[in-house]
């Protein structure tokens, strides 16, 4: 296979996650140089390589904008405080994003907030799949996000994720990160990751499968 | 390994680019030829959808104003010394002769 038809099929299978991978910038190493350093001018450069990403992050994990607006500042200050003992033992924007998720799970544990059980229809035993009778939507002209209902519903079904399996599925599939740097922000297993992002992704399906069901 | 977690594999493979669809169509006709091939296939592509549908969902910037105290608030920010790795308090085992 050649490199274009490969890197055809991969934007055939995965559209935009091709286009999300990103190539290490080569100013990183000299900004964080001289962020260590103490130059808060350099850090700025950081921040703005990477604040569209995690306060993007932080406002769907949060669910408003006062706390991700919140969070996004505990996290950069906490990551310029820390960054000497940064050891570039993974990217700088994997370790941003570890920041950015410890800062929310702290938050969110102090508040001790509840999130909805995931009722995703998939037996136990791993054997069936639960029939929803709604067809095959895919290649339904209403299932793009320009139709704002079938947005609506899946930034709700997101929403709805219970905490890790919406960490997982943001990271995932709207910020591109490949599963190993997931696992690597987590701290979990590779297994553990892709089994919260297929319960995740079910779960997103069976509420887009209601919104096509026919009536 | 059963037939469930066989697709998962097969989903985690077309995901990741591992593998293309056309690929993944080949190896699911001959893996799953027995089974309720239509209502699989329906599981499989809207799946799939559902994916490039969060791939759609695009990052967006935090307001100018949340930037400018942010950077404000660095300015002012001390940074922590570099932390020491801690000593695991084990003995390095004697090699053997």
């Amino acid at each position: 296979m050649t490199g274009a038809s490969e890197y055809y099929t991969m934007k055939l299978v995965n559209p935009t996650v091709a286009e999300r991978i990103q190539i290490r910038d080569p100013l990183e190493p000299e900004l964080l140089r001289k962020s260590r350093e103490g130059d808060p001018k350099a850090f700025e450069e950081l921040i703005k390589k990477h604040e569209a990403k995690i306060y993007s992050l932080l406002l769907s994990m949060s669910g408003n904008a006062a706390d991700a607006a919140d969070l996004f500042q505990e996290a950069f200050i906490s990551a310029w405080r820390n960054i000497r003992s940064f050891k570039e033992n993974s990217s700088f924007s994997t370790w941003l994003y570890r920041i950015a998720v410890n800062t929310l799970l702290m938050k969110k544990r102090k508040k001790k907030v509840s999130t909805v059980s995931l009722d995703v229809p998939v037996l136990s035993n791993g054997e069936e799949i639960k029939r929803d009778f709604a067809g095959d939507w895919s290649d339904n002209p209403l299932a793009s996000l320009e139709n704002k209902e079938v947005k609506d519903r899946l930034n709700a079904a997101i929403q709805q994720l219970p905490e890790k399996y919406k960490t997982v599925l943001l990271l995932s599939d709207i910020q591109g990160l490949p599963n190993e740097e997931i696992r690597k922000v987590l701290g979990v297993s590779l297994a553990s990751v892709k089994t919260r992002l297929h319960r995740a992704r079910l779960h997103l399906r069976e509420k887009l499968s209601e919104y096509f069901k026919k009536p | 390994m059963n037939e469930f977690d066989r697709l998962w594999n097969m989903m985690d493979d077309l995901m990741e680019g591992l593998i293309d669809f056309d690929a993944f169509e080949r190896e699911f006709d001959r893996q799953f030829a027995q089974m309720e091939q239509d209502f699989y296939r329906e599981f499989v592509n809207t799946v799939r959808k559902t994916v490039e549908l969060c791939h759609g969902i695009e990052c967006c910037q935090p307001p100018e104003e949340l930037h400018i105290s942010l950077c404000r608030a660095i300015e002012c920010t001390p940074q922590c010394a570099p932390t020491k790795k801690a000593k695991s308090g084990r003995h390095k085992p004697r090699k053997k002769p």
